[in-house]
């Protein structure tokens, strides 16, 4: 009876987990406590609220991690602000989760629990996470903050994903590390949703055969531990804004702004992806005063980033290696680098077969150029396309590492990382009843 | 048709993409292992029983676990991974493990005496057997050892 229990109690773990999560999601914006916000918020789809409400956890953990409050003292401040919403709402709650969206919700449920329970059984860690990451959630989980670095090997690395790690990891009744992770497998259902219901189906059916086939082809154990989830369902969320504005013809969710700002705190490559959203957030934002002032403060974050890396850590080497022009421009001819190109596209190529999905992208964004050229609504993302293909070639014509070794490390999870937003171009192309679910 | 083989036909697909689903992230299994394996067991699966090659979780937990010193400080150096940097190492495992830059404690992972010998300069550690004592675990292929300090007090004598 006592083994029984003690089987029994890491199930329950597991789904008192996946209930605070949730929980997490639903506040403090959502259709109720949106009376008590702003009107502006009222009657967006749960999704959305889930998606927001994420999004503001992130960044509330991003400012907690400078501070010396300590981790529990943090989760239970969060969940009692967030219970006393929950007591406001709690008329209409039940309605809107069971009634209006009880599949949706079930499914959901049914997704996280197959992902969570395959994280529970398959405990290793991949190499980064276990020599660089996990070092760095211990440390939080010790009580650290961002500038306690104490036998941390990368103090300079973003920091932001292993602290939501320990964040979690410490808020769980068991002492279990892997508690930690269920959140970025979270975030990863919650964005693999974002992309299959921007799929307007008759039939839920298709929506949960939609995001089966996008685990098929992006679900990859051997990522366990790395922080690129975080990046691809971030930018897979910044795709689902961007998608919602093309479609609705709308104004743009201000709460988009949040991504590029949790960006560069994940991983070193999510500066660039903050400056590349950014300048698409330029280009789709027609209000000049949001158009300046969000700028403005994604610029000075991403500077005071590199400001305290330096000033605490003495550190001026932000990335892993030497970004250095003289590195193609010095003693290399330009055979040798006509040698690196030609690696990369194998490379590539070899990771188009690691990772399926990226096969689909590239079908798709040859779909929506032969069927709609360079249609504005398609902009954006080819804008993104362009920057991540030169930014690829940048990094690796500038790696003073060995080349190979280097693409065979990073280039598979580097392309993976982006492969959610071209998928909202196929989303778009069925707008445009190119074709039928 | 009628609403009842809607209905079926929709439960049918339902349970089919459940399956598929199931099969590709192992759930069956999964809950299997999570029933039968505690997660003691699940990282001594992931890491290794007692000294086996690369990492000696075993070994390493018992020794960390069974140390009494307010702080855990071991130096530890796998001769097996240090040979194989794409092995990574698994000190992050264990969460007070502080790294003993003196050298004091040491555990010497998939350590064969006979063939290592006691001086361990050609397998990247600075480290002379002859100064420590190792301390008896049972467990073939890895060892801990703890510095003397009589080489100074050879000198005095002397």
């Amino acid at each position: 009876m006592c083994v029984f229990y003690k089987k029994m109690i890491e199930y329950l773990n597991i789904t008192l987990q996946l209930t605070v999560l949730i929980f997490f999601s639903f506040f403090p914006v959502n259709n109720f406590t949106a009376n008590y916000f702003l009107l502006s918020f009222k009657n967006l789809k749960l999704i959305n609220y889930f998606i927001i409400n994420n999004l503001l956890l992130i960044v509330f953990l991003l400012i907690m991690s400078f501070t010396k409050i300590e981790m529990i003292i943090t989760f239970y401040s969060i969940l009692t602000f967030y219970l006393i919403l929950f007591v406001l709402s709690i008329k209409n709650l039940s309605k809107y989760l069971i009634k209006d969206n009880l599949l949706i919700v079930i499914i959901f449920l049914l997704v996280n629990f197959a992902l969570f329970f395959d994280v529970a059984r398959d405990l290793h860690l991949a190499w980064d996470a276990l020599e660089l990451w996990k070092v760095k959630a211990n440390n939080f989980y010790l009580g650290s903050n961002y500038f306690d670095v104490n036998e941390v090997k990368y103090p300079q690395y973003p920091h932001l994903g292993t602290y939501i790690w320990a964040f979690f990891w410490k808020s769980s009744l068991l002492d279990i590390e892997y508690f930690g992770r269920l959140h970025q497998t979270y975030i990863y259902v919650l964005s693999l949703f974002a992309i299959s219901l921007s799929f307007k189906c008759n039939n839920i059916l298709k929506n949960f055969f939609i995001i089966i086939l996008l685990i098929v082809l992006t679900y990859n154990p051997s990522l366990r531990g790395y922080q690129d989830i975080y990046i691809f369902s971030l930018i897979s969320f910044f795709g689902y804004f961007i998608y919602q504005k093309i479609r609705f013809n709308k104004k743009i969710n201000d709460f988009i702004i949040l991504i590029p700002i949790i960006l560069p705190w994940i991983k070193n490559e999510g500066i660039f992806y903050t400056i590349f959203l950014m300048f698409i957030y330029c280009i789709l934002q027609k209000d000049l005063f949001k158009r300046f002032v969000f700028s403005f403060l994604v610029i000075f974050l991403i500077l005071a980033q590199f400001y305290m890396n330096i000033y605490y850590f003495n550190l001026n080497n932000i990335f892993q290696v030497d970004i250095d022009l003289s590195n193609i421009t010095n003693d290399q001819g330009f055979l040798f680098i006509v040698q690196k190109i030609y690696k990369i596209f194998f490379y590539s190529a070899h990771a188009f077969f690691k990772n399926p999905i990226l096969i689909i992208d590239l079908l798709i964004i040859i779909a929506c150029f032969y069927l709609t050229k360079f249609h504005k609504d398609n902009l954006p993302f080819f804008t993104f396309l362009a920057f991540n293909i030169a930014f690829i070639f940048a990094i690796y014509l500038l790696t003073p590492a060995d080349i190979k070794w280097h693409l065979q490390t990073s280039i598979d999870r580097l392309l993976l990382q982006t492969s959610a937003l071209y998928i909202y171009m196929l989303a778009i192309l069925k707008d445009k009843k190119f074709f039928k679910i | 048709m009628t609403k009842k083989n809607k209905k079926f036909k929709s439960f049918f697909v339902f349970t089919l993409l459940f399956l598929l689903l199931s099969v590709h992230v192992n759930f069956f299994k999964s809950i299997y292992l999570l029933s039968f394996r505690g997660y003691d067991e699940r990282m001594l699966r992931t890491y290794g029983f007692g000294c086996e090659i690369p990492n000696a979780y075993q070994f390493l937990k018992r020794r960390i676990d069974e140390d009494t010193r307010e702080e855990k400080s071991f130096y530890i150096h796998n001769l097996y991974t240090t040979q194989r940097y794409w092995y990574p190492s698994i000190n992050s495992l264990f969460l007070n493990l502080k790294i003993d830059e003196s050298k004091e404690h040491l555990i010497l992972l998939n350590y064969i005496e006979e063939y290592h010998g006691l001086n361990l300069k050609n397998f990247n550690l600075d480290v002379n057997l002859n100064y420590y004592h190792k301390k008896p675990l049972g467990f073939t292929g890895c060892a801990y050892f703890i510095k003397n300090h009589w080489e100074f007090l050879d000198v005095r004598i002397l």
